[in-house]
C-alpha cells in the first residue's frame, strides 16, 4: 500500500517525529521513545539494510548481541511470502518451546483480551468493576499477555511489510465469494462471531494457543478434548452456515 | 449513576494498571519484555505460514485446504519432544492445564462455531491485524465483549453447576493412567506422522486440482479472446459445449 503522501513530506513527517520524541526522550531522562521513532520509520518500508540498522541500533542501545542475530536472521529467511508449512511448523514449535524457557509459561493470548476488557471497565466505572469476583482472577493490569498481542501485531507488520504480503482490505475473497462483498456484513458478522469466540474461550479456560496447542503439548486431556469438539462445530458451523457456496476456488 | 470523569483521574486509573516490577527482567511470567520477544517471533511465524489468513483457516473448515494441519502437526511433534527433554533434564516445568471435560466440550463447539463464521482464532486475529486484514478489528473487540458479558452476567451463576461436571484437574494422560510418559510420546508421535503424511498428500493432490481447474479457466478464456469466429459447424458447437460446461462450473463455485 502506498500512502496519498509527497514522498518529501513523508521525509519531513519522520523527521519531525524524531525530533520530537528526541525532546520527549531527554525530558524523561530514557532511551526509549528515540528507539520507538527509529523503529516506526526503519520499519514504515523496511528493507533489508534498514532492518539491519535496526538491529544494530537496538543491540547497542540495549548492550545485548540478540537484536543483531535476529535481525540477520530474519534478513535472511523473510523475504519469501510463506514458508513452507513443516519448516513453518517446526519454527512455530521452537517459539513454543522458547516461551516455555523464557517466560515459565505456555503462549495463550486470550487472557489478554479478558484483561483489556477488565481494565476498560475499570477504566470508565472503577466502583462496579471492583464488585465483579471474575476480575479477581483477571486483574486489571498491563501483564505479558498484552504484551505479547502486541508484539504479534508488529511482528506481522514487519514480516507482511519485509516480504511484500501487506494489504489492506475490509472482506477477505472467500468471504466475497461466500457471502458477497459488503464490508458491513462481513464486520457485523465478525463482530458476533468475536463475542462468541470470546465467550466459549472463557467457558472453555483458554484459546487454540492456550488451551489447544499448550494442553496437547503436555499430553493434558484439555487439549484433546477441546481440539475435538472445535473441529466438529467448525465443520458442522461451516456447512450450516455457508450452505451451497461452501466450495471456493481460490486463485493462488 | 455513571458520571462523568476528567481527563486527569483518567489517567490516574491509567497509571494504577501499570505494574513497574513487570518491566524489571526479561524472563520470568509476569515480565512485558519477554512478551514482546515472544509476540515479535509468533507473529512473524504465524504471517509467514500464513495461519491469519481468512482464506487459509476457513478454507480448512470448507475442507478444500488443509495447510492449518500441515503446518499444525510439526507444531506439536516438535514442541511435545523438547518439552519432555527440558523437563526430563530439569531445565523448566510442566505448567498444565486444568481439564474440566463438560464445559471444554461445550466451549470447543462454540470456539469452532465462532471460527468458522470469522476466521480468524485470538492470536490469529492480532496477527491479521498487523497483516492488513481490517476486519480483525471488530473480531477484536468482540473478543473483548464477549468476555466481558461472561464476567458481568454468566459466571457467578454458572460457577457451581455446569462449568464444574466433570472436573478432573491439572492432570495429564500419564499421570492419570499411572505409565511412563514416553510411551505415551512415541505413540503420539507415530499417530502424528502418519496423520502429517496423510493430510500433505490429501492437500498436494488439493492443490492440483485447483491449480488444474484455474488454468483451465484462464486457457479458454485466453482462447476464446484469441481465436476467430469458427466457421465450421462442428467447431461451432464444440465451443458452444466448452462454454455452456464452464458457465455450469462458476455457477457451481461462485
Amino acid at each position: 500500500m502506498r500512502l496519498p503522501v509527497e514522498p518529501s513530506a513523508r521525509l519531513a513527517g519522520g523527521a519531525l517525529a524524531i525530533v520530537v520524541l528526541a525532546v520527549a526522550s531527554i525530558a524523561l531522562k530514557s532511551g526509549w521513545p528515540v528507539m520507538i521513532a527509529i523503529s516506526v520509520v526503519l520499519v514504515a518500508r523496511p528493507r533489508w539494510w534498514s532492518v539491519l540498522i535496526l538491529g544494530f541500533a537496538f543491540t547497542i542501545f540495549l548492550g545485548s548481541g540478540w537484536p543483531l542475530i535476529g535481525s540477520l536472521f530474519f534478513i535472511a529467511t523473510g523475504k519469501p511470502k510463506r514458508w513452507w508449512p513443516i519448516p513453518a511448523g517446526i519454527a512455530f514449535g521452537l517459539v513454543e518451546v522458547f516461551s516455555f524457557y523464557l517466560s515459565d509459561r505456555p503462549l495463550g493470548i486470550t487472557r489478554g483480551y479478558t484483561a483489556m476488557g477488565s481494565m476498560i471497565e475499570a477504566l470508565i466505572y472503577p466502583e462496579h468493576a471492583n464488585k465483579v469476583n471474575y476480575w479477581g482472577v483477571y486483574e486489571p493490569v498491563i501483564d505479558w499477555t498484552m504484551a505479547l498481542i502486541l508484539g504479534t501485531v508488529i511482528g506481522s507488520f514487519l514480516s507482511s511489510r519485509y516480504s511484500g504480503d501487506f494489504k489492506l482490505n475490509t472482506v477477505p475473497y472467500v468471504w466475497s465469494v461466500s457471502k458477497g462483498k459488503s464490508t458491513t456484513r462481513r464486520w457485523l458478522w465478525a463482530f458476533a462471531a468475536g463475542i462468541m469466540m470470546g465467550f466459549a474461550a472463557r467457558i472453555a479456560g483458554g484459546c487454540v494457543s492456550g488451551l489447544l496447542i499448550s494442553g496437547v503439548v503436555q499430553l493434558a486431556p484439555a487439549g484433546f478434548i477441546f481440539m475435538m469438539s472445535l473441529w466438529v462445530g467448525g465443520v458442522i458451523t461451516t456447512f450450516l452456515f455457508y450452505r451451497t457456496r461452501v466450495i471456493a476456488v481460490r486463485k493462488d | 449513576m455513571v458520571e462523568l470523569i476528567t481527563i486527569k483521574e483518567l489517567l490516574g486509573r491509567l497509571a494504577q494498571t501499570f505494574d513497574s516490577s513487570t518491566i524489571e527482567a526479561v524472563k520470568g511470567p509476569t515480565s512485558l519484555y519477554g512478551g514482546m520477544i515472544l509476540g515479535l517471533l509468533f507473529g512473524v511465524v504465524l504471517q509467514k505460514s500464513r495461519l491469519c489468513k481468512y482464506d487459509v483457516v476457513s478454507s480448512l473448515f470448507r475442507l478444500q485446504d488443509f495447510t492449518v494441519f500441515r503446518v499444525g502437526t510439526p507444531i506439536l511433534m516438535v514442541s511435545v519432544l523438547m518439552i519432555f527433554i527440558f523437563k526430563d533434564t530439569g531445565v523448566f516445568e510442566l505448567h498444565v492445564p486444568k481439564t474440566v471435560i463438560v464445559p471444554q466440550i461445550i466451549g470447543g463447539l462454540m470456539f469452532g462455531a465462532a471460527i468458522a463464521i470469522m476466521g480468524y482464532c485470538p492470536g490469529t486475529a492480532a496477527g491479521a491485524l498487523g497483516e492488513g486484514s481490517l476486519d480483525a478489528i471488530p473480531s477484536i473487540l468482540g473478543m473483548i465483549a464477549g468476555a466481558v458479558l461472561y464476567a458481568e452476567f454468566f459466571h457467578d451463576s454458572w460457577e457451581n453447576t455446569f462449568l464444574k461436571w466433570g472436573e478432573i484437574g491439572g492432570k495429564t494422560f500419564f499421570e492419570i493412567l499411572k505409565i511412563n510418559h514416553w510411551y505415551l510420546i512415541v505413540l503420539f508421535m507415530m499417530m502424528l506422522t502418519m496423520f502429517l503424511i496423510a493430510t500433505t498428500m490429501f492437500d498436494i493432490f488439493i492443490v492440483f486440482m485447483r491449480r488444474t481447474f484455474n488454468m483451465f479457466m484462464e486457457m479458454t478464456d485466453a482462447l476464446e479472446e484469441k481465436l476467430p469466429p469458427a466457421t465450421k459447424p462442428y467447431a461451432k458447437s464444440t465451443i458452444e459445449t466448452v462454454k455452456k460446461f464452464k458457465q455450469n462450473l462458476r455457477d457451481m463455485f461462485k
